[in-house]
């Protein structure tokens, strides 16, 4: 399930946020802390998540300290999903 | 803050850090105590005393707004009001012992601090009963707060209330120039009560009782100048039991003494050498304004990166850790990553409370990226700049910092899509160290607004040190 | 992996600060020497001097007579003297050292731009030692201090203030160097001089602790020379008020009136210890020019420091002592026209140093030859 997150939003972040469709991010790769992804794409990240999982991730979780990489923002939609 | 005071501050919290029980209500004590003591001295003598008074008044009154019936029960938060009413009526009676001369100027009859005591306590019992009915009191004390923060920001305000306080008093005003109002510590606790209304609203703020909230907002080591901590995470570590290992007592000594060592040795030196508006008149060299500049900018971060280490310190031996607020900023290789890790959290905050509502406003909206990285940028950061005084000076600083940062977004952009491989390692370290000195000269050409008493003097200032004007 | 102990860190660093803090007043380093003047920057070409605490940030400079060391290290005086150079050094008070003047408008500047060499063809290099103080037994001092930078000759400017015999206590400028006064004092038998005040070093006093403030002003020296480096400024030019012609009708000389001024307990045995410390090389001392006043009560007073008596009694006391020690002297007292002092009754301006300047210069010329 998280492997299965975890490479739904890897795909959707180097396809639409990055525009590198062969960049390759791992699950434990960290985005934020090293700049891969900015503030404004972090919005974007974050509206993604709550249209294709339903769960709604707060502004003031948009940060480095809540999520920094694809593994513990899969754990968090998990968290909210059940 | 002198080095005796931060001395005494790290005795006494060592101290703290000591005791198995009650520490919450020392912390409190102490940090009620160091509201009073740092507040500086005033045009209106009697001030020095109410000022203070103001900011726990304000404090215990959000904190009634936005806790659960639950935690607002006379059990749970009784010694903590005894605590406040005690350390704030020691206060007061000191004109008995007579060491008013040593930590304060005067402070009120008690008769006046009776009467306002009373007053305060209506006015609570009021507020609270309608705060269940009227739920826009919440906002409007958030409004309340913002206005009181844009007023004290606005030399020009405060002067004109100085000069209606005159008139009706029928004397005559002295010269601007002497105007001396500050209210210590505001501009960060401001963020703090304004965290803590937003996310009562969201449903997102944990139930606080009195002590830990008064605790959050005017925690000794950071109230006056950060780190701005949540309050969830705060009272998370307030709440585990203290249990200080070598460790603890190592990496909070190493931060104390590291910090002490950043602000009043290095940071001090350098402002012996930093640029100024008479060296900007004085020098007429390209290459010595460069190097004064250089200066300010390791100044200004030795002198804040210097006093956040030794507020972690301090916390860290009453066993608080806050967050951190720099990390390496000036090695940073674009301007982004240099505003993730400069006064990180001031910047988390206003993401949080700002540009992530502003940005998920917006995209809703059928608007164009371009346009919105824009306009949140320039929003977020001119209010960045404003918040530290409402100039012309401060707001250019936030422009240049908004323009900057859209600058370096669209430029990435730019550069991603046509990136189609991974650069050779050899040329990803040219291009690294060539966009840490671009983002370094870039926040240093900044700080001549931040700086520099006029933007006239910073323009003369940027001239020169292109060599325009020498 | 060991496990570090925070007390034993802690006691470790108090035990390094105790025994470098005792090794540091036992050994007595001369930390005034290291300097990045004349090395990183160009060196100074007068002592700092800056009282006010709001002008630092403005002048760049720190007075820091503690530490004669870091003083004139801090200037050129201390560079290696050239092949075929003749040095002068000029001590003094605050005339000489120039107040409300810029380095090349002062008697040395002007000196220098004079272009003399010696008879045998040496180049003729003036160099500023002045500290802005007129009292002789800190210029004997500074004489003492400056004799390891190699001057082939003295130009000693004086005056009646710089001989009164005060105490001690107000003579800052001594405190740091009690050790070496009273050498001085036994030395030459300085009996006017009351040394009972001086303060004694302690053990104490010389550690780093005990020394912190000079040391911390030799680190802003330091410092302030990036400023002045960059500006070329070492003086805040804060403009002045011109002199009144017009004087009091004060008899009083310090509280002294006529026939009270006792110049035989005051300080004329220093100026002897003076010639006799400069050994063989020559000494030119010059009795430097005052404010003379022509308004009111100028009959009184020749200007808000001396009043007539005080001043004629000096002057023939002067004329006396040097014919009876068989020194040769100048007495430029009246040489310069009230109108070419500035803002006390002894700084000049630049046009009156042009003239003392090329004045002084023949018989600058004359002495050094004597050798």
């Amino acid at each position: 399930m998280s492997v299965e997150i975890t490479s739904t939003l890897a795909k959707h972040i180097a396809e639409k946020i990055i525009k590198q469709p062969s960049r390759v991010i791992t699950p434990d790769e960290p985005i934020i802390s090293s700049g891969l992804i900015d503030s404004f794409s972090l919005m974007d990240l974050a509206l993604y998540v709550e249209d294709t999982f339903g769960v709604r991730i707060d502004d003031t979780e948009l940060n480095a300290t809540s999520f920094d990489s694809l593994d513990q923002l899969a754990s968090l939609i998990q968290s909210r999903k059940a | 803050m002198t080095i005796v005071q931060l001395g005494i501050f790290a005795l006494v919290a060592i101290l703290i850090g000591q005791l198995k029980k009650s520490r919450e209500l020392a912390i409190l004590a102490a940090s009620v105590f160091v509201l009073f003591w740092l507040q500086p001295s005033q045009q209106f003598v009697s001030l020095v005393f109410w000022i203070p008074a103001a900011t726990i008044g304000l404090t215990i009154f959000t904190w009634l707004l936005v806790s659960t019936p639950e935690s607002r029960v006379w059990e749970v938060n009784w010694p903590s009001i005894l605590v406040i009413a005690v350390v704030v009526l020691l206060i007061d009676l000191n004109q008995f012992f007579g060491l008013e001369t040593i930590y304060m100027t005067t402070t009120p009859r008690l008769w006046m601090i009776g009467t306002g005591f009373i007053v305060y306590i209506s006015f609570l019992m009021a507020a609270t009963r309608l705060a269940d009915k009227l739920k826009f009191l919440l906002t409007a004390v958030f409004i309340g707060i913002i206005f009181l923060l844009v007023y004290l920001k606005t030399p020009f305000l405060i002067s004109k209330s100085f000069e209606l306080i005159y008139a009706l008093r029928g004397q005559e005003s002295p010269a601007e120039a002497h105007y001396i109002f500050s209210w210590l510590g505001f501009s960060y606790i401001t963020f703090r009560l304004m965290h803590t209304v937003r996310d009562f609203q969201t449903g997102r703020l944990p139930a606080l009782n009195l002590g830990e909230y008064v605790n959050y907002v005017i925690f000794f080591p950071s109230f006056t100048a950060g780190p701005i901590d949540r309050a969830e995470r705060f009272v998370q570590e307030l709440r585990t039991p203290i249990a200080l290992a070598d460790q603890d007592w190592l990496e909070a000594g190493k931060r104390f003494f590291l910090g002490m060592f950043k602000k009043f040795v290095i940071a001090d030196s350098l402002a012996l050498i930093a640029i100024n508006e008479m060296l900007v008149n004085q020098v007429h060299s390209a290459a010595w304004m460069w190097f004064f500049l250089y200066m300010y900018s390791l100044r200004i971060y030795f002198d804040f990166s210097g006093y956040t280490d030794v507020a972690i310190g301090l916390a860290r031996v009453m066993g608080v850790r806050l967050p951190e607020n720099f990390a390496s900023p000036y090695f940073k290789p674009n301007l982004t990553l240099f505003w993730n890790s400069w006064h990180m959290t001031l910047t988390q905050w206003f993401r949080a409370y700002l540009f992530n509502p502003m940005t998920r406003w917006m995209r809703t909206k059928n608007i164009s990226i371009p346009l919105i990285i824009f306009a949140t940028q320039i929003c977020t950061m001119s209010l960045i700049g404003l918040w530290h005084g409402v100039s012309w000076n401060f707001l250019l600083w936030g422009i240049w910092h908004g323009v900057g940062l859209f600058i370096q977004n669209r430029w990435s952009e730019f550069v991603r899509v046509r990136t189609t491989s991974p650069l050779p390692p050899r040329r990803q370290l040219l291009l690294n160290a060539g966009g840490i000195f671009l983002t370094f000269n870039f926040v240093s050409l900044g700080w001549l607004f931040f700086t520099l008493p006029s933007p006239q003097i910073a323009l003369l200032a940027m001239s020169k040190l292109f060599g325009i004007g020498l | 992996m060991n496990e570090v102990r925070p007390g034993a860190v802690l006691i470790k660093g108090l035990v390094l600060f105790a025994l470098a803090n005792v090794a540091f007043a036992y050994f007595n380093p001369p930390v005034g020497k290291l300097s990045i003047y004349n090395w990183l920057i160009p060196g100074r070409e007068r002592v700092p001097y800056e009282r006010e605490v709001e002008y630092y940030d403005i002048s760049h400079t720190v007075p820091i007579y503690e530490d004669m060391d870091a003083m004139y290290r801090s200037t050129i005086l201390s560079r290696p003297k050239g092949e075929n150079e003749f040095r002068i050094f000029l001590i003094g008070d605050s005339s000489a050292w120039g107040f409300q003047l810029r380095p090349e408008e002062t008697l040395v500047g002007q000196l220098n731009t004079l272009n003399l060499k010696t008879c045998d063809g040496k180049q003729i290099v003036v160099y500023n030692a002045a500290f802005p103080l007129p009292y002789v037994m800190k210029d004997l001092l500074i004489m003492d201090k400056v004799r390891e930078y190699d001057p082939d000759m003295f130009l000693w400017t004086i005056t009646l203030d710089g001989f009164r015999n005060r105490t001690i206590f107000t003579d800052y400028f001594l405190d740091p160097y009690s050790t070496r006064v009273r050498e001085l004092v036994g030395e030459y038998q300085l009996a006017n001089l009351d040394i009972d005040k001086l303060a004694a070093q302690t053990f104490w006093d010389r550690t780093m602790i005990g020394q912190r403030s000079r040391l911390k002003k030799m680190f802003l020296l330091q410092l302030h020379g990036l400023g002045w480096s960059a500006t070329n400024l070492d003086y805040y030019y804060q403009g002045y008020l011109p002199l009144s012609q017009d004087q009091s009708e004060d008899e009083l000389f310090f509280g002294s009136s006529e026939g009270g001024l006792g110049l035989d307990n005051s300080l004329f045995d220093v100026l002897e210890a003076g010639y006799r410390l400069a050994g063989n090389l020559p000494v030119l001392a010059v009795n430097e020019p005052i404010f003379i006043a022509s308004g009111e009560n100028s009959d009184i007073r020749y200007n808000e420091f001396y009043p007539r008596w005080a001043y004629d009694e000096y002057q023939a006391y002067l004329e006396n002592w040097m014919s009876a020690n068989h020194h040769e002297y100048i007495d430029a007292w009246d040489f310069l026209p009230s109108s070419e002092f500035t803002d006390t009754p002894f700084h000049r301006s630049p046009a009156g140093e042009t003239a003392f300047a090329e004045y002084l210069a023949p018989q600058i010329l004359n002495l050094s030859c004597t050798k």
